[in-house]
């Protein structure tokens, strides 16, 4: 850990917004963007433990080739309800509302955000959303797969599809205003000074968030309405006999659903710059390529989604357009990556916790991002379409990108959410571990995908197993490396050593304020003078 | 002349007749309101027993439909179907009036829809209702003319609404061109027919097709709209008819849901933009300096 370069210990201050008001109804109904994203943090721990629980339990009967555990239709629920949970209940909020609600306003100088009740409402819908789904899994489950495809999700649905569709429904409304009210707070609550290109880049990727959040969102809404409209009132949308066609359903699916892919991955690379700059104690190289590469990626995502459907008979010149866009989309995650590379380059790195997720993000995203490309492209997506290679494309990049990002970003801002620091040696082996784990859990996955395993199925050829045993060691390693944080947060929020505002010597204006900050986090509005990441003369001091 | 229409069939063929008889008639009372959910049940074409596949109506849209075939107005002069035709959409039944079942129902049905409609019989379209029964003559048909536009009521009702009467040859010419098919069942003295209604251009095209023996007046409305091709309706029938779509599978008009996701999508997009061109536009003082 960098080192605090003052003799004096720092102290918490007198009065911060944890302890300017006491009660639980302080915290319920809250208006302070920093407490709603400690209700965020908490609702989706708990969202994470479940979904996890059940990844744990999907790997637990995959240990054997006919199914260790459960009968097959358990399975299918299970990794229904483990990706539908993990989407929507869990990544897709995730650092959107935990890390960027603690963070916009005081990124950009402001005392809270544009709409502080509208933003307590989306936790409130939030949790409506989370309930009303997870009861309709209490229930009895859905077994269609986290993509609802039709029929199965309308003729011949045997589960509780309605009231899962009702849950994720609602939760698209909570991203949808929370997706709102980043923009506006964005645009109209930024310090005097704090221009578009001195804002963090964090900013720009929870921009263009949002934008996807308020265009993606409401496709996914009225695709599951369609599905209630045929199945209360058997109007005919998707299913042929009623004159409607099940592959509407794919088109409207997809087209919320790879801009959703983007709307999980975008705020872990805005996380990545942060970290890398903090990390390096350098300016992110090429700001505004790294800036404008969100935009593009944001853009690009709503052109894509045919990518999903080359086998459903689509047009071969619609797949040529598709695989070609797709490709596109490499072109600005490459960027990114290679400018968080060169950031690294000759700069003196610091290898705390935060910084081991980065490169471990960068590293991990490569992968899935450039395995993504063989299922872009038409002729290996024959081959390699709904086996174990896709699954562990995803994972890639939803678990190696997004949640590594997450992770990072929690690691390098929880002495400023709390005032506390945690254990670095402790931080540094739990994300080791992390690192480990995962790749000894979606690696063979790869393997297994190309030699043909198809996903979700509860059982396989017996020559799969070497593999899935392998898979199977790997998520219980994970499983101790998401665990371990779980204990030392916690430990540290009560007993750890008090951080003082900066522990990082890090740049921009959440770093001059005290941790944890005052309810009205400047006591003074800001006069920005430079941009983010204003690592000056400081580097010369450093190494 | 009847005969031309048996043949020779077996005792078990009528109980089998009869059956398909029931179910049509059941079909007819239930109306087909349901028809999609009927449509869902019905079982494939090539399990229909051969009674009912000879019973029909095959869609021949966008057809000519012959405007020389001659046939009997009500007052007995011979006409031919053109005179009908040129300026107005004209809705066509195909009915005979002795008929015990569906046909009075039908047309029962149809002046209903007419009534229902604003749009006015003889000023903005036509209807012409022809009898398949060779052997019905023009009294007959008067008969009914004076019933029906009797309870339609409106003025110009006589001068717009034709009851034809005609030999084989015209029938058969006519129902072809439209795709009606139908056949005389000698044992129990009946015709087996389907019921609908077509819809034709001013210049005899075919149109649309209505199902069953009620004919939503919206539904009505629009189809007449649009075979008239301009000439009748208002802006709103037109707004309607960008977002609905004549279904030929069951005859009605849906809300085309691609269309209306379009729109959806459209209406997002815009207000998204706008708020963010306002918002781009009026940051003053924030971002200076």
């Amino acid at each position: 850990m960098s080192t605090v370069a003052v003799e004096v210990t720092p102290t918490l201050p007198e009065v911060h917004y944890l302890n300017a008001d006491y009660g639980w109804r302080s915290w319920l109904f809250t208006t302070d963007h920093k407490r709603i994203a400690w209700l965020y943090l908490f609702a989706i721990t708990g969202f994470f433990a479940v979904g996890g629980l059940m990844a744990t339990l999907m790997r637990l009967n995959l240990v054997e080739p006919q199914g260790a555990l459960m009968e097959p239709a358990s399975y299918n629920k299970l990794f229904t309800a483990h990706g539908l949970i993990m989407i929507f209940f869990f990544l897709a909020p995730s650092i959107p509302t935990v890390l960027g609600n603690f963070l916009i306003p005081i990124m950009i100088g402001a005392r809270d955000v544009a709409f502080p009740k509208l933003n307590l409402l989306s936790w409130y819908i939030f949790m409506l959303a989370g309930s009303v789904f997870m009861l309709a899994v209490i229930r009895g489950g859905v077994d269609t797969g986290w993509t609802l495809y039709t029929p199965l999700s309308t003729t011949y649905a045997n589960g509780h599809v309605l009231s899962a569709a009702v849950g994720i429904f609602i939760s698209g409304f909570s991203s949808i205003l929370t997706g709102l009210n980043f923009m506006v707070t964005i645009h109209k609550m930024r310090a005097p000074g704090m221009t578009w290109f001195r804002l963090p880049l964090f900013i720009w990727s929870l921009y263009a968030t949002s934008v996807i959040f308020v265009l993606a969102m409401p496709v996914i809404a009225i695709t599951l309405a369609l599905i209630a409209l045929e199945r209360v009132f058997h109007v005919g949308i998707f299913d042929p006999a009623l004159g409607g066609d099940p592959i509407l359903f794919q088109h409207l699916f997809w087209f919320f659903g790879h801009p959703e892919v983007y709307i999980l991955i975008l705020p872990s690379m805005g996380v990545i710059s942060e970290l890398v700059a903090a990390g390096c104690r350098k300016r992110v190289f090429g700001y505004s390529f790294v800036a404008f590469s969100s935009v593009a990626i944001a853009a690009i995502s709503f052109m894509v989604w045919g990518l999903h459907m080359f086998l459903t008979g689509q047009s071969v010149y619609a797949g040529f357009v598709f695989s070609a866009l797709s490709f596109a989309v490499a072109i600005p995650s490459a960027i990114k990556v290679f400018n968080w590379t060169a950031t690294m380059h000759k700069a003196s790195v610091s290898y705390d916790a935060p910084m081991l997720y980065a490169i471990g993000f960068i590293g991990l995203f490569t992968i899935g991002g450039l395995t993504g490309l063989f299922l872009a492209s038409l002729g290996t997506d024959v081959h390699l379409h709904d086996t174990y290679f896709v699954v562990a494309h995803f994972h890639y990049v939803m678990v190696g990108g997004a949640i590594m990002g997450y992770l990072g970003g929690l690691h390098l801002w929880w002495p400023k959410m709390t005032g506390k620091l945690y254990p670095e040696a402790w931080a540094r082996f739990a994300c080791l571990l992390v690192f480990a784990g995962f790749n000894l859990t979606f690696g063979p996955q790869f393997i297994l995908g190309y030699l043909g395993m198809p996903r979700r199925y509860a059982v396989y050829p017996p020559e799969f197993q070497v593999l899935n045993v392998m898979s199977s060691a790997g998520a219980s390693i994970l499983a101790v490396g998401y665990f371990i944080p779980l204990v030392y947060f916690t430990w540290s929020a009560f007993k750890g050593p008090v951080a003082g505002p900066n522990p990082w010597g890090a740049k921009g204006l959440e770093w001059t304020i005290p941790s944890p900050p005052p309810t009205n986090n400047f006591d003074v509005t800001p006069i920005v003078t430079q941009e983010a990441y204003a690592y000056g003369h400081e580097e010369a001091h450093v190494g | 002349m009847r005969t031309k229409f048996e043949s020779a069939r077996s005792g078990n063929l009528t109980a089998r007749l009869r059956a398909v008889l029931t179910i049509l008639a059941a079909l007819a009372v239930v109306g087909l309101l349901g028809e999609r959910a009927a449509h869902a049940q019905a079982p494939p074409a090539n399990q229909l027993p051969p009674a009912f596949r000879d019973v029909g109506i095959d869609q021949k849209l966008n057809q000519q439909v012959p405007l020389d075939i001659p046939f009997r107005d009500e007052s007995g002069d011979v006409v031919s179907l053109g005179q009908f035709f040129g300026k107005r959409p004209v809705i066509l039944s195909l009915v005979y009036y002795e008929c015990p079942m569906l046909c009075t129902t039908s047309l029962n049905g149809l002046e209903q829809s007419l009534r229902e409609m604003k749009l006015d019989l003889g000023k903005d379209y036509d209807v012409v209702t022809v009898s398949f029964d060779p052997t019905e003559t023009p009294p007959l048909a008067a008969a009914k003319k004076a019933v029906y536009t009797g309870l339609y009521g409106r003025p110009g009702a006589a001068g717009g609404w034709h009851f034809l009467t005609g030999d084989q040859d015209s029938i058969d010419r006519l129902t072809q061109a439209v795709g009606f098919r139908y056949h005389y069942d000698k044992n129990i003295k009946q015709y087996i027919h389907a019921t609908g209604i077509v819809v034709l251009t001013p210049d005899g095209k075919v149109d649309r097709y209505f199902y069953g023996i009620q004919y939503p007046a919206g539904n009505l409305r629009l189809g007449l709209v649009e075979a008239s091709q301009g000439k009748i309706g208002n802006p709103v029938d037109a707004i309607l008819l960008y977002c609905c779509e004549y279904d030929p599978q069951t005859g009605k008009y849906s809300l085309i849901i691609s269309r209306a996701l379009q729109i959806g999508a459209a209406v997002t997009v815009v207000c998204l933009g706008g708020l963010m061109l306002v918002m781009f536009k009026s940051t003053p003082g924030r971002s200076g300096t």
